[in-house]
């Protein structure tokens, strides 16, 4: 006699420690394997982009910080450069330079998060606590530039809102001296730990072509071995002054992606050591209007945010507000993943797929 | 790349045109035949689907879609008007897989509706809820009017 089976749902979320924010998912399950997914998002939804018809170009720039708000700093860009490009501002070298020291900074403490919970999905609490112990260093010297831990908004429009300091020039340099030897550390940690290599390897495999064709990007879509970084290819800012590589992975699995940002934080570090040998004189700002009144027209423009393409499409009818504000989430096309990957894998691998996704909630619902 | 601007205008005839600025392409497609120049287009290499949002004008709702070509980081921007009473277009999911949510965001803050998407519920908002935020004359009932300081 066959025995009778049917699906068996199990929901997880909105609150879970697993999906690192706000995030429910109903999965079909039949035995350990997930047949069905239903991903549920919006709990996080603020509604950013109708709030930007109602603010001030200026007025906006905090609420970059909460979207996503563990890279706040690479949000902030984000949108001043749609905006500068919008209104033909010019912004000073040394703004650029400084733009560039605080943006890899971010992608540093960002990544550090994504491995360190990951860790913590693993089991490997040890390398939560080293990640974050880093991440602290970085946001100490934040907080001694702007004055803020989480939500900077040191962005300005023709620049930041503050210049910085040798004491702030002196902690990044200390800072890097000791990080990559720490890297290693944690490559070994980590990367190298059986239990780890077991959960990520093999596990959530995407090839290049579906996330492509889904439009992912950062470390999702390079660890399935497409080189595409916007900083190579479009070279924004100053990014054509320095020496960095593009790490990418082989196969695409969890393990290539966590692989791919742990090699970028050693590229960004690199980076940030040039911006700082190279870091012209002169102006951190230029002058802009308070009330701010770009032409009638539109601009989209793009920076390599922590979790890939992140841009700003914004349609100006000449008044000081937008009149229509578009976010393009990376963390949000990358999410939108889930579903293909999760079908036909184990219920167990569930956290470290969604992990190796980084999404973050404030940045997909916005 | 550089014929697609001819070979585009060609593809499109009467029922669009074709502008280059600042080596983006923007393609002004009508949209009866924005399906067939979207599978077109993905032909010539614009794979990657980036975004897809909506603008309300008032009289009618624009679509734009951003679609990127990677051989030599080419971007396209297609835009599409639908009539604002009953806006209804084709999905484009089945060309690209990334169409998914997209569609389904403007599906909930817009109203457009998707003929053809497998699962055009709303994304972001309670399935409860009442009308389209994004839209210019959306009103929240339990929302006091505050006052206009611009």
């Amino acid at each position: 006699m066959a025995l009778r089976t049917e699906e068996f749902l199990i929901n997880v979320g909105p609150q879970h420690p697993s999906t690192h924010g706000v995030f429910r998912i109903v999965l079909g399950l039949e035995g350990e394997k997930v047949v069905s997914v239903e991903p549920h998002i919006g709990y996080l939804h603020r509604g950013v982009e109708k709030i930007a018809e109602n603010r001030t170009y200026h007025q906006f720039i905090p609420y970059t910080d909460r979207m996503d708000y563990v890279g706040a700093m690479l949000s902030n860009w984000g949108y001043v450069r749609a905006v500068e490009k919008l209104a033909g501002i010019e912004v000073p070298l040394r703004a650029e330079y400084i733009r560039v020291i605080v943006g890899e900074l971010q992608r540093i403490a960002s990544h550090l998060i994504a491995l360190g919970t990951a860790g913590l999905d693993a089991g490997a609490f040890t390398f939560f606590l080293y990640a974050f112990r880093e991440r602290e260093e970085i946001l100490r010297l934040f907080e001694k530039i702007c004055g803020a831990r989480l939500t900077y908004s040191y962005f300005r429009f023709g620049g930041v809102s503050r210049d910085i300091n040798s004491d702030f020039e002196k902690g990044v340099r200390k800072f890097l001296k000791t990080f990559s030897a720490k890297l290693d550390e944690y490559r070994d940690l980590l990367f190298e730990n059986p239990i780890f290599l077991r959960r990520a390897k093999g596990v959530g495999i995407l090839p290049a072509e579906v996330a492509l064709e889904a439009g992912a990007s950062g470390p999702v879509l390079r660890g399935s071995g497409v080189s595409r970084d916007l900083r190579k290819l479009e070279g924004y800012s100053v990014y054509k002054e320095f020496e960095f590589s593009i790490p990418t992975g082989k196969k695409g699995d969890s393990w290539d992606r966590f692989w791919v940002r742990l090699e970028e934080m050693r590229q960004s570090a690199e980076i940030v050591r040039q911006a700082l040998d190279g870091l012209p004189e002169g102006n951190f700002q230029t002058q802009v209007p308070r009330y701010l009144t770009p032409p009638p027209g539109e601009a989209y423009a793009a920076v390599e945010g922590t979790k890939g393409e992140l841009g700003f499409y914004i349609v100006s009818d000449g008044s000081f507000k937008p009149y229509r504000l578009k976010v393009r989430s990376p963390a949000y096309a990358n999410l939108a993943l889930l579903p293909y990957l999760l079908t036909g894998s184990h219920l167990a691998d569930f956290p470290i797929i969604l992990g190796s996704l980084d999404p973050v909630f404030g940045e997909v619902d916005r | 790349m550089k014929d697609l601007k001819n070979k585009a205008a060609k593809k499109l005839g009467k029922s669009g045109k074709v502008e280059v600025k600042d080596g983006d392409f923007y393609f002004f497609v009508d949209k009866e035949a924005l399906l067939s120049f979207a599978s077109w287009l993905k032909e010539q290499g614009f794979i990657y689907f980036s975004f897809l949002t909506a603008i309300d004008w008032k009289d009618k709702i624009e679509l734009v879609y951003h679609l990127v070509e990677l051989d030599f980081n080419t971007k396209a921007f297609v835009k599409t008007l639908v009539e604002r009473r009953k806006p209804e277009i084709d999905s484009v999911v089945s060309i690209w897989r990334g169409a998914d949510w997209p569609e389904r965001e403007v599906y909930d803050l817009f109203g457009v509706s998707f003929k053809g998407h497998p699962n055009l519920k709303r994304l972001l908002l309670p399935d409860d809820w009442e009308g389209h935020p994004l839209l210019k004359d959306y009103r929240d009932k339990r929302v006091v009017k505050r006052p206009d300081y611009f």
